[in-house]
């Protein structure tokens, strides 16, 4: 016993064998199979906690939303109202406290958390791949042991900060006057026109970007999930063996070739997975969309446009929970268990995503094992 | 340009050979190749130098706005409402740093064993095995989880459990809480009676407490009303005759009607003695006199309306002497009816646990739980199997091969892991939304009564509301939170990093 001690202790002080007997006299056979059973019961109650939260999730959100359907409830207002599964599907409007004219269609908030997902993804698959490429097939080994732990540190950066960051900066931005027109009469509709008969010209954006709007919280979004997707392609990059590379080059390729036409299809199902994973993130993302995105979902029932505009307010599954969570809200209240239905349906499609992007990244590491 | 890790001398083929090739095969020209290979790298570096720019920027446009606002008091004051200039981030860097022991304390043990169970007990058993596999696939599904999912079950089933305890103003368990009954003696000083369940209104024969600590006794004689209302009004009487002599030789000192009081230490000499001349106090009259007369000076300077409350605190300390000497203090007056108070005691624990610091400290653990289960399995894996085999083949148990071989060698991963999690935890603000409160007026547990039951803020709750405000002030706050916020995380990163080294140099 002792000596399985000193062979795992690291310091330098290890007694000698002149060094005194252990004080504590060795346990007998039975005490310590008593012992080794209490850890190991120990440790399965460790285990069957994170089960626990997990049974724990999906039962309250699953019988909080059976109690939306159910019940009818009151708002805050004292008005009943009650919703059905079928409202909730199949509805397109988006209406939850409008006090008289209540929807709760659930499509409006998805479509917005769809717009920031897209705009977040266009920004943050494509350049993190890109980035992830370069680190595992062209950069020098020095240069991943400094781009590696700060892409960890820009991971690790809180969501408010980019939320701060979307409000403060890529929104004005956004908003900035870069072209200059003619000024037009409010009146007439007439060009306002100089002394010398040239028309005044005004700054002016073409698109008339809102306080609030889809795109920069979308930006940040992106922003904020450019290290996850580079970390986890790179991994799937890193791990397509050797000698497929090796291959590749005494045949004469390029660099260029080898990345493009061996590693990423090698590596094809672990950059799916990251991506799916990143984008289970990007859904789940709150403070972001909270902050820069504003608090109106999307109109479905007017025209393409005006549901798409990424341009003006939206809102997501998330930003809804924060508005209403920031309220003072009723237990059992229409508003309070809409919040649970919006999470239960925010729970399945992320747990949709990651399970997916899961079986598929232990598919691809499988593979290569 | 950087050279392949993989193959140093791939991009230089000979261009004789290249160039035969090419008119052998009817392939690309491999200058056509070359320049794609170049372009490919010119963009992968553009996309660096983007990104570096961007950060760059980001960190810029938090410094340019925040570090105006960046001081001590900042760090120490409370939340304001009004002023964004008087904002401070104090209640919420306690809060956070509360929250982040909490969920240390439970999410490390938690996550540790876990990871001791997947990595070491894996079991050999068919049903098991697969078991073994759903808590796995489990554990990585729970890290995708939104940590606003994870603030609506801290909500359900820390701070309201499921409604099975009450609600958190009436709560069905209560630790470390008592009950007590609260007279008052003529003097106004309060009195303790331990709670029976019913108010009992004052009577002969109490027993009665100075203080609900320790349970000092008190006298337990209860002053009859007869005899409480004449001694009441004399004793008023004479107090009054004295406050308003003290009134108007301090007003006899200004120069002007609404000038300020000029008061030396010999007019307070003065006015304390003429004040208690002719009275027939049953208080020590040179004491008393002695006490106003350091007082007054205070007062010099000041207009008569500044002094008002000074001067009706000096009237009631002496009404208090009075009424002590006069044998009241600590007597009951008969029948009155006593309020009912609790104390609670530092390790006060009340089920359910409502939207306090211990609730968001919970909700925390839920959300890293995860990330500590993966680094510290990952840290586990690494411990090379034959450090296993020779603690096993020297006669040890399993479990001693764990806490003796594989923990210790284990143990810098395991630290990163938690470090990375814990940043991971500090900056979390979703789940708090929905337990914590952003205007704290005072800093939890550091204060008379506090317990990990108070109500909490958390620096990334504080910024997120500071930014939500219209006024352009509050965004330079939130910049100054957001300063402070990333200091903290990026000692946590430093730590973690210098673990990590001084582990590799070890072990390389």
């Amino acid at each position: 016993m002792t000596t399985a001690a000193n062979l795992a202790s690291h310091g330098p002080a290890s007694p000698g064998p002149d060094a005194p007997p252990p004080s504590r006299r060795p346990r007998s056979v039975k005490a310590r199979v008593i012992r080794e059973r209490l850890i190991v019961g120990l440790l399965i109650a460790c285990g069957a906690f994170t089960v626990l939260t997990t049974a724990a999730i999906i039962f309250v959100l699953a019988s909080e939303t059976f109690n939306f359907f159910s019940h009818t409830m009151t708002d805050i207002q004292g008005e009943e109202v009650s919703v059905s599964a079928g409202d909730f599907l199949g509805d397109l409007h988006w209406s939850p406290i409008a006090a008289g004219n209540r929807h709760f269609g659930i499509w409006p908030l998805i479509t917005g958390t769809a717009q920031v997902t897209v705009i977040a993804m266009a920004f943050a698959l494509p350049l993190g791949l890109i980035t992830a490429i370069w680190l595992s097939e062209y950069a020098s080994a020095r240069l991943r042991s400094i781009v590696k732990p700060v892409l960890e540190i820009i991971a690790g950066v809180p969501t408010v900060v980019f939320g701060f960051f979307a409000l403060t900066v890529i929104t004005p931005l956004l908003r900035f006057d870069f072209l200059q027109i003619a000024a037009l009469h409010p009146d007439t509709g007439q060009a306002v026109l100089n002394a010398d008969g040239s028309p005044i010209m005004v700054p002016w954006n073409p698109f008339d970007v809102g306080i609030y709007n889809a795109l920069a919280a979308g930006l940040a979004v992106g922003i904020m999930t450019l290290p996850i997707v580079t970390s986890l392609s790179e991994d799937a990059l890193r791990a397509v063996p050797r000698a497929l590379r090796e291959g590749a080059y005494g045949l004469g390729s390029s660099r260029f070739e080898v990345a493009t036409k061996v590693v990423v299809p090698s590596a094809l199902s672990g950059i799916v997975a990251a991506f799916l994973l990143a984008i289970a993130r990007t859904v789940g993302e709150t403070m972001i969309v909270a902050m820069a995105a504003g608090s109106l979902p999307p109109a479905l029932d007017k025209n393409l446009g005006e549901a798409f505009a990424v341009n003006t307010d939206t809102q997501t599954m998330t930003g809804y929970m924060v508005q209403i969570f920031l309220g003072d809200i009723e237990h059992g209240g229409v508003e309070y268990l809409s919040c649970y239905t919006v999470a239960f349906t925010l729970f399945v499609i992320t747990l949709g995503l990651t399970l997916m992007g899961n079986v598929i990244r232990k598919r691809f590491q499988q593979q290569y094992e | 340009m950087a050279t392949s890790p993989h193959l140093p001398e791939s991009g230089s083929p000979a261009p004789h050979a290249d160039k035969a090739r090419a008119n052998a095969f009817p392939v690309r020209p491999p200058g056509g190749r070359r320049t794609r290979d170049r372009l490919f790298l010119l963009t992968c570096r553009l996309t660096a130098v983007f990104a570096v720019l961007l950060l760059a920027f980001l960190l810029f446009s938090i410094a340019f706005n925040g570090l105006g606002r960046l001081n001590l008091d900042f760090l120490q004051d409370v939340n304001s409402s009004t002023s964004a200039l008087a904002a401070g981030i104090g209640p919420a860097l306690i809060g956070s740093v509360v929250l982040l022991l909490i969920c240390a304390v439970t999410a490390i043990p938690l996550g540790v064993g876990t990871a001791i169970l997947l990595e070491e007990y894996k079991p050999r058993h068919r049903v098991l095995r697969s078991l073994h596999g759903f808590v796995q696939l489990n554990i990585n599904n729970l890290a995708g989880v939104p940590s606003i999912v994870y603030g609506i079950l801290g909500v359900t089933a820390f701070a309201n459990m499921f409604y099975l305890f009450g609600t958190f103003t009436d709560p069905g368990v209560t630790i470390g809480q008592t009950h007590y009954l609260e007279y008052r003696d003529a003097a106004d000083n309060p009195l303790y009676a331990i709670d029976t369940g019913e108010l009992i209104p004052a009577a002969a024969g109490m027993t009665l407490y100075k203080d609900t600590a320790q349970l000092t006794l008190a006298q337990t004689t209860v002053l009859p009303v007869a005899e409480l209302e004449p001694l009441r009004e004399r004793i008023r009487d004479d107090v009054d005759a004295i406050g308003d002599t003290l009134k108007d030789m301090l007003y006899a000192t200004r120069e002007t009607r609404r000038g300020p009081l000029v008061i030396d230490q010999a007019t307070a000499q003065t006015i304390a003695a003429a004040a208690f001349e002719n009275t027939q106090l049953k208080a020590d009259t040179q004491e008393l006199t002695d006490i106003v007369a350091q007082a007054l000076p205070a007062m010099d300077g000041k207009t008569s309306r500044e002094i008002r409350s000074d001067r009706r605190a000096l009237v009631n300390a002496i009404e208090a002497a009075e009424f002590k000497a006069a044998g009241t203090a600590g007597l009951v007056i008969e029948g009155s009816t006593p309020q009912r108070r609790s104390a609670r005691m530092p390790w006060y624990l009340q089920l359910p646990l409502g939207k306090s610091v211990l609730a968001g400290g919970l909700t925390l653990m839920l959300v890293v739980l995860p990330i500590i289960i993966v680094a510290s399995a990952e840290a586990i894996r690494s411990v090379s199997p034959s450090m296993r085999a020779g603690c096993l083949a020297l006669g040890g148990t399993k479990w001693q091969s764990i806490r003796q071989v594989v923990l210790p060698a284990a143990i810098p991963g395991i630290c990163t892991g938690s470090i990375l999690a814990m940043s991971r935890a500090i900056g979390e603000a979703a789940p708090l939304i929905l337990l914590g409160a952003v205007f704290i007026s005072f800093n939890p547990l550091f204060r008379e009564n506090g317990s990990l039951m108070d109500s909490f803020s958390a620096m990334p709750l504080q910024i997120f509301q500071w930014t939500s405000e219209p006024d352009a002030e509050f965004k330079r706050t939130a910049a100054a939170g957001i300063i402070v916020l990333l200091a903290v995380l990026l000692t946590f990163n430093a730590v973690a990093v210098l673990i990590r080294q001084k582990s590799q140099s070890k072990s390389g």
